[in-house]
């Protein structure tokens, strides 16, 4: 990473500092309010409902804080891409003196580090997590975490990558909505496919061969909760090296590709 | 570092748009001096700047900044020029003192100490968000950020349209200042031509995408002349003798591009020293010929 780069980084920093402080501000005050449930969960009002609430909350506190800080700060960079526009900078930029891959490559660097930096911070959320809830931080949740990170992250270089061709902020936010969706859809899909399978043994499993809307409704939320968040999660685990490949291989396309959009100079 | 003679060189520079074409562009910016390009609005004044800094690429001809070509070494060139354009291109959010810390990363030869001081002679406060600087504290801003890593070309944009007078001559000043450097070069495109008029040492004047003059300043303004004649002395004008005529209910102010030959030809007649602004407008007018 040379000099030139950081100082961009260094700029988008600067820029975000406000949007970082609340941030940070807001996990704190998740973690800090997750805290309190397992605290009510243990020695409060909660405790009635232990069993119930425990895999939600604790999946929640995982993998909810951890979808927030790949949300919110590893997309910081497309933040100011647009605000760039707005102020001209993109212009401007083309006077300082950079080539077309040092302006690319600073926006990838810098997704790589808030991607990191937002990894970082969901494992630390994680670890309290664990620690509270007397739960092992095992390569399911690292793995998951990771998994959502790149997803997001990768959704967002997508836009970077179409804002520069098109220049169109509303087209570009109405392309990243429909990736997240397609990634949402997909998501849902996969949970849909596992819940088939699994709703029918776990009927199995708890009552014997019965009607699955004689279950236990408790017990039945926890374990789609499960599903939904910890199946995929543990699905990216197993085979992490294969979709960091994937990703890196998308990553790097997409990365040729910027350099080559920018060179057009497209007005 | 390369010599050269000519701060910029632009030849044959070409761009097609719908409904509009850059044609064939071609002037130099001698090195030492300062030159205004005048044009009015959606006359190609931008379209040449934004084709000269690689913001948009060109169809045909060449460009050399600094006796390079830019694409021999865009980065080094640009090291060693600063654009400024009519908005400013930092974040509401920033403060001035973020310039510095900004920029002393972006280029070589930034020098903090020169930033503050015209920060503290533009009276601009350093810890105030540019968000909430008035249109001339912006633009003081912009210049105090270009003139502060030793560029040797300045190029600027509309940079002074929309500011008021006394702005606008404090800021004159400066490039005047910046020109005592005769290694310093200025290209500065504007509509207000009496701001070139005061400063500019060459003019290049540009109408519908292309060059209609270029040269300098005092040679084209002594060589165009204005006559200013009757109704009945008008009618017996040669019309391929001038540029174009101002017409009104009384006689007609008539432009000539050879004063020569107006002050043979028409010797009864009342001649007058030209302006930049009355040239540009019986430029623009030059195909209807007789305009009011």
């Amino acid at each position: 990473m040379n000099r030139k780069c950081i100082a961009l980084i260094k700029r988008d920093l600067i820029l975000s500092r406000k949007r970082l402080l609340l941030e940070g501000s807001v996990l704190i005050l998740f973690m800090l309010l997750m805290v309190l449930i397992r605290l009510s969960m243990v020695f409060g009002n909660l405790k009635t409902y232990y069993d119930d609430v425990d895999t939600i909350t604790f999946y929640l506190w995982v993998f909810g804080g951890g979808f927030f800080m790949f949300s919110l700060v590893g997309t910081l960079n497309y933040n100011i891409l647009i605000s760039d526009q707005a102020v001209k900078w993109d212009k401007f930029a083309f006077t300082l003196p950079y080539t077309d891959r040092q302006r690319v490559l600073y926006r990838a660097e810098e997704n790589i580090i808030t991607y990191l930096i937002a990894l970082l911070m969901s494992c630390l959320n994680t670890a309290l997590a664990c620690a509270v809830s007397g739960r092992s931080f095992d390569i399911v949740l690292l793995g998951g975490l990771a998994g959502i990170g790149l997803l997001i992250s990768l959704t967002g270089q997508l836009y970077h990558l179409y804002l520069l061709l098109t220049h169109n902020i509303s087209a570009s936010t109405a392309l990243f909505m429909v990736t997240a969706m397609l990634f949402g859809g997909a998501y849902m899909l996969y949970v849909w496919i596992k819940m088939k399978s699994f709703y029918r043994s776990l009927g199995i499993e708890l009552y014997g061969d019965i009607p699955a809307d004689v279950m236990d409704p408790h017990q039945v939320a926890q374990k789609i909760f499960e599903i939904i968040i910890g199946e995929p999660a543990r699905a990216v685990a197993s085979c992490w090296w294969a979709v960091l490949l994937i990703f890196v291989l998308v990553f790097c396309v997409i990365f040729r590709l910027e350099i080559a959009v920018l060179g057009r100079r497209s007005e | 570092m390369t010599d050269y003679e000519n701060a910029i060189e632009i030849r044959e520079l070409t761009k097609k748009y719908d409904g509009f074409t850059l044609d064939k562009v071609s002037f130099d910016v001698p090195k030492g001096s300062i030159m205004g390009f005048i044009g009015q609005n959606g006359a190609g004044k931008s379209t040449t700047i934004n084709c000269l800094l690689n913001i948009i690429k060109y169809d045909s001809g060449t460009v050399k900044l600094l006796g390079q070509e830019l694409s021999e070494n865009e980065a080094g060139i640009k090291e060693r020029l600063s654009a400024v354009f009519d908005e400013i291109p930092f974040h509401d959010s920033l403060r001035a003192s973020d310039i510095n810390i900004l920029m002393k990363d972006i280029y070589e030869q930034w020098d903090s100490g020169t930033f503050f001081e015209y920060l503290d002679r533009f009276v601009l406060p350093r810890r105030k968000k540019i968000g909430q600087f008035s249109k001339g504290m912006k633009m003081k801003l912009q210049i105090a950020a270009a003139l502060s890593h030793n560029a040797q070309l300045l190029v600027m944009d509309e940079a002074t349209t929309g500011l008021d007078p006394v702005v606008r001559n404090e800021i004159l000043d400066i490039f005047q200042e910046y020109l005592q450097n005769e290694d310093n070069s200025i290209l500065m495109s504007s509509h207000i031509t009496s701001d070139l008029e005061k400063i500019a040492d060459s003019v290049t004047f540009i109408d519908k995408g292309r060059i209609l003059l270029t040269g300098y300043k005092d040679d084209i303004l002594d060589s165009h002349a204005m006559i200013k004649v009757k109704k009945k002395d008008y009618a017996l004008m040669d019309r391929e003798d001038f540029v174009s005529a101002r017409v009104n209910d009384y006689g007609a102010d008539i432009m000539f591009s050879d004063r020569a030959l107006a002050e043979r030809k028409y010797s009864g007649a009342v001649i007058e020293k030209t302006t930049l602004e009355d040239i540009m407008l019986f430029y623009v007018n030059r195909e209807k010929k007789e305009w009011s």
